[in-house]
């Protein structure tokens, strides 16, 4: 691996570069380990069920903060301000349907995948083969646009580094750790990585207030009149507290949100660390963990956001590299090159972080859901072969995701990709997800159209949007959830009542009181 | 939304910030009557002679 990196730097670069091989180093260290802890299906796909609420809270708060949250909401706020901000607080409200509606009884209920939830009352292949389909879209989607900003970032982290070798590199790495370490050096490095971004996003976060002597109304007060160059190359003055500098359709922001607050608890790869726990409770917890985290990170986007808008300003960020640069160059400025390279080690290890999380959902979707419940009826004819069908998947999934951002390049605007994920994950997994546990009638029918429909819906709307068809767009708005996501309800409604079958009524007694009292549930290995 | 309240800070910034202490308390009351609901799961699986191990 290392001589991949090594190309024609500047001699002063090198600090960010060790710091970034030490990460490396640490990951794989831990990949061994659990390489040589991990045998059988349970320690691959649930990391054992062994995880604590506190290391799975982390967990959590590393699969899901992303580098396009750190970096992208930080410049953002930079650039223009307030509406910046607004993407945070979606984020973490966002977990409060993760806490009421999915986690304890989806660990319950289940054993890898969401679609177990689904197939444990419903007829478990058309299910299953339809929940598989819409979880490999949201994460293959998702990897996609975080391979791309990651082969984006690190060529201007590292100077000499070019895009396809951080693509390659970053594809690697997330291969390796999956293929070998499956779920426990998965969340290993997702806690570290959010032990790295709160770190570092406290200390910047400090060295902000510190140039404002610790005085939070002075640190506001610069805030109310910033200076930048307007687009005709005149000079503008604006409060960066006021709303609507940027965001100018509020239906755009209501759609956002809505894609935000029903997406959470439908991404299957924030799901998956549910089972990662040994009961519904530590699931609860986590939650609760993960919540004091996400919230406490995007609070303090506050400081470095705003803080790089007054202290640097919008034109100082325009011209050294842009947006997503704004966090590590704030970090030049107050704490010189070190620590720049440490914020830039942090950005690094959010993506892998990430980029894991989404490769091992793929890959249990596929073993599990597609291959040995669909395929092989739910019989393993072979032992180990689940194990080994993810392992295989997970270096396919690899390989196309290293494929598709080179082919795509770095010029590409990804980000629709994520709003992809998010409507996806709203719109064909959250309704399916929410009527099998608290629906009676609903049925086998009601899942397959819902989830086809959600599916469908989010991609035909996307391709409509403006993101695609730029100013001939046919949908007006940037993010489909506003309108996939009744749609998706609808279907499943719609295709329940339309189906004669009427579903068993024991089954769903018998799933209430399994998501209830986690009575059945499966329970964490032995030492 | 642009009313300033305290110093420079805007409505429309601590309508924000209060939506993480929304969350937060929303999180807190679930975990409080979750935990309500853990006593009744316990003594209901007791009554049916399942031992509950938490």
């Amino acid at each position: 691996m290392d001589f991949l990196f090594i190309t024609a730097t500047a001699a002063s670069d090198h600090t960010a570069l060790w710091m970034f091989l030490v990460f490396v180093a640490a990951t794989l260290i831990i990949t061994y380990f659990s390489a040589r802890h991990s045998s059988g299906a349970s320690a691959y796909f649930a990391a054992g069920r062994r995880i604590t609420g506190w290391q799975n809270g982390l967990a959590v708060a590393g699969d899901y903060m992303s580098a396009a949250s750190f970096l992208g909401i930080a410049g953002m706020i930079a650039m223009n301000g307030y509406d910046g901000f607004l993407y945070s607080v979606g984020f973490l409200v966002a977990y409060l349907t993760v806490l009421f509606i999915v986690a304890e009884p989806l660990r319950n209920a289940g054993k890898y995948t969401m679609a177990d939830v689904l197939a444990y009352r419903l007829s478990p292949r058309p299910v299953r083969a339809a929940a598989s389909l819409s979880t490999l879209t949201v994460s293959i989607f998702y990897m996609i646009a975080q391979m791309v900003g990651a082969g984006v970032l690190v060529r201007q982290l590292i100077p000499g580094v070019t895009y396809e070798v951080a693509v390659v590199g970053v594809g690697l790495l997330m291969v390796v750790y999956v293929v070998f370490g499956g779920m426990l050096a998965t969340t290993w490095v997702q806690i570290i990585k959010a032990v790295l971004l709160m770190t570092g996003s406290g200390f910047l976060t400090v060295l902000v207030l510190r140039e404002y002597q610790f005085d939070i109304g002075k640190f506001f007060s610069s805030l109310s009149a910033i200076s930048s160059t307007g687009p005709d190359g005149e000079k503008i003055v604006r409060d960066f507290l006021t709303p609507g500098l940027i965001f100018k359709n509020p239906w755009d922001q209501i759609s956002l949100g809505m894609a935000l607050l029903f997406g959470t608890a439908g991404l299957p790869h924030i799901l998956i660390r549910f089972y990662t726990v040994p009961d519904a409770k530590t699931a609860r917890a986590s939650v609760v963990w993960a919540m004091i985290i996400i919230g406490l990170f995007y609070i303090m986007t506050t400081f470095f956001g705003f803080g790089a808008a007054s202290l640097m300003g919008p034109d100082y960020v325009a011209a050294h590299g842009g947006t997503n640069m704004a966090a590590p160059e704030l970090a030049r400025k107050l704490g010189g090159e070190i620590f720049f390279a440490f914020i830039s080690a942090v950005a690094f290890a959010t993506i892998l972080a990430v980029v894991a999380g989404l490769t091992i959902s793929a890959s249990t979707s596929f073993a599990h859901d597609f291959f040995t419940n669909v395929i092989h009826h739910g019989k393993e004819h072979q032992a180990g072969a689940e194990v080994r069908v993810a392992r295989i998947t997970a270096f396919v999934v690899g390989a196309l995701g290293i494929l598709i951002a080179i082919v795509l390049g770095p010029t590409v605007n990804v980000a629709f990709l994520v709003g992809l994920a998010f409507a996806v994950a709203a719109s064909a997994n959250l309704p399916v997800l929410v009527f099998s546990i608290f629906w009676k009638r609903f049925n086998t029918a009601g899942a397959v159209t819902g989830l086809y429909a959600g599916l469908a819906s989010s991609i035909i709307l996307i391709l409509l949007s403006p993101d695609i068809m730029k100013e001939h767009a046919v949908f007006p708005l940037k993010n489909p959830a506003l309108v996939s996501i009744p749609i998706g309800f609808l279907a499943a409604i719609i295709g329940t009542l339309l189906s004669k079958e009427i579903p068993s009524e024991d089954k769903f007694t018998e799933l209430q009181v399994r998501a209830n009292t986690g009575l059945g549930a499966e329970k964490a290995t032995e030492h | 939304m642009q009313q300033k309240v305290w110093g420079d800070v805007n409505i429309a910034y601590l309508f924000a910030l209060s939506q993480f202490f929304m969350a937060w308390i929303l999180a807190l009351i679930y975990v409080i009557a979750a935990t309500g609901w853990d006593r009744s799961e316990r003594s209901l699986l007791a009554k049916f002679g399942y031992s509950s191990e938490h």
